[in-house]
């Protein structure tokens, strides 16, 4: 009789083999692959300062209820006769189709005077930055075409008004402003007191590292006494979005012409985002401060 | 069983590679090198920087080396019919008025912007213009501040005689 085989439960000695050959090459092959994830992911980290790289847009939900527009910015108080930032873009400015405009510009300002209380917009200022503007925009620095321009524009007391200068073109729309290092002063033109009627607005403009430019201004007739530097992004558009942007080298001048660093983060005056804003290093009286770093986003 | 198993561990070799290649080279993408910012650097101002082109406005129609306006009141008359006035259209039912043309020393056309710089110097010919809206102010940048119109009445502008180039522009609430 014969009795039937049960077939074989277990393996072979060349199976076993292969099963652990597989097995060591899916740990390494997993070691490999999270090595490289790990490792792009803290080349991220790093680069691009820390920040989360969301592709947002929209409006605010409470915008200032007198201009209606959006605002990611901090201010500082306190008599200066002059400011600093460095405008350190990673991406663009976008805008296209808007009626609107988004910005990242540095304000200087008097907000506190009764000649400049006593103004349409109850503050005098000047301010310098980079916006968006429309197509149809005759201030356009593309004519016909929604473009990224350097500005400056001051709003003086005493029926001064308010007045817009053209200072420099980076492109179109949506632009890579990546390459470029924006320095913008505005300062007092006769000295170093916060009161003054001349205003300087120098820039120095990098591309990848070379000086291409400095266009400057002059805030004439402004007889404004300056208590507050604000730094920020400006919205007035629902269909913007924007990179990230780094306030860094935040200065401002003493009383004998001596620039310092900003030393502390100011105060936030934001409404609701977007834009988005936040303290990506803040500024500090510690050794290595330099006036922190502020990123704005959209 | 050994067969499916290879193809299995494959097929995740496959996936977890690709996972990792992406993400190193999403990131790489994603992060610019940029070099190092110098730091700040504070020199006198000199006014010849503000002597900037401007923004191309109005088409010139002589050559730009002549001593005289390279456009006239004509063309300053069809450049707002186009586009309007910088800050922003005319209310519902306006009509933009131009007030005056003048072709005017940058000088003369501070004064008449009330000492605003008009980024020239004192004898360089420009046309300085004022118009009549009123205006909703859609184009202006501003602070956050604690008031702000929605409308102004008059406006201005400075261009550059020679180039047709847009110098600055501005309004008055009142």
């Amino acid at each position: 009789m014969l009795l039937k085989q049960p077939k074989a439960t277990h393996t072979t000695g060349y199976s076993i083999l292969a099963d652990r050959a597989i097995t060591a090459l899916f740990v390494l092959i997993v070691l490999f692959s999270s090595s490289l994830f790990l490792a792009g992911t803290a080349m991220a980290a790093g680069a691009s300062a820390m920040t989360p790289q969301i592709p947002l847009s929209g409006y605010c939900n409470n915008p200032d209820p007198y201009s209606g527009h959006c605002y990611a910015e901090r201010y500082w108080p306190g008599y200066t006769g002059g400011a600093n930032t460095l405008i350190n873009p990673y991406g663009a400015l976008n805008c296209q189709g808007c009626t609107g405009f988004i910005t990242d510009e540095m304000w200087f300002s008097d907000p506190y005077s009764s000649q400049c209380t006593s103004t349409a917009f109850q503050a005098c200022w000047v301010e310098a930055g980079v916006s968006t503007y429309p197509a149809n925009d005759p201030n356009n620095c593309i004519p016909g075409y929604d473009s990224t321009c350097l500005f400056w524009a001051d709003e003086r007391p005493n029926g001064g008004g308010y007045h817009e200068h053209p200072l420099y073109t980076f492109g179109g729309d949506g632009v890579d402003l990546t390459p470029y290092l924006i320095y913008i002063t505005i300062a007092n033109n006769n000295g170093f007191s916060s009161s003054g009627s001349a205003w300087s607005i120098s820039t120095l403009i990098y591309e990848s590292g070379n000086l291409i430019a400095n266009p400057g201004g002059l805030s004439t007739n402004n007889t404004m006494n300056v208590d507050r530097v604000t730094i920020g992004s400006e919205l007035s558009d629902s269909g913007a979005s924007a990179g990230d942007f780094y306030f860094q080298d935040n200065q401002w001048m003493n009383g004998s012409g001596v620039w310092k660093y900003q030393t502390t983060t100011g105060t936030n005056d934001s409404t609701n985002p977007p834009p988005y804003g936040y303290w990506q290093t803040s500024p500090c009286s510690c050794s290595g401060n330099t006036g922190g770093s502020f990123e704005t986003y959209d | 069983m050994s067969r499916f198993k290879f193809l299995w561990g494959v097929a995740i070799l496959l996936v977890l590679v690709i996972v990792g290649v992406g993400g190193l080279t999403s990131s790489a993408s994603a992060t610019p090198l940029k070099p190092p910012a110098p730091p700040p650097v504070h020199q006198s101002f000199q006014v010849s920087q503000s002597y900037v082109p401007g923004s191309p406005a109005i088409q010139p129609r002589a050559s730009q080396n002549t001593s005289g306006p390279a456009f006239t009141r004509e063309d300053v008359i069809a450049f707002f019919n186009v586009h309007g006035f910088f800050a922003g259209p005319v209310v519902p039912g306006a009509h933009l008025q131009i007030l005056t043309i003048q072709f005017v020393t940058a000088k003369q056309a501070s004064q008449l912007m009330y000492g605003e710089s008009v980024g020239r110097p004192d004898d360089y010919l420009v046309c300085y213009v004022k118009v009549q809206g009123p205006f909703l102010l859609t184009s202006v940048h501003m602070p956050h501040v604690k008031k702000a119109p929605t409308t102004a009445k008059y406006g201005d502008a400075a261009f550059d005689a020679h180039t047709g180039n847009l110098l600055v522009w501005g309004f008055y609430v009142q």
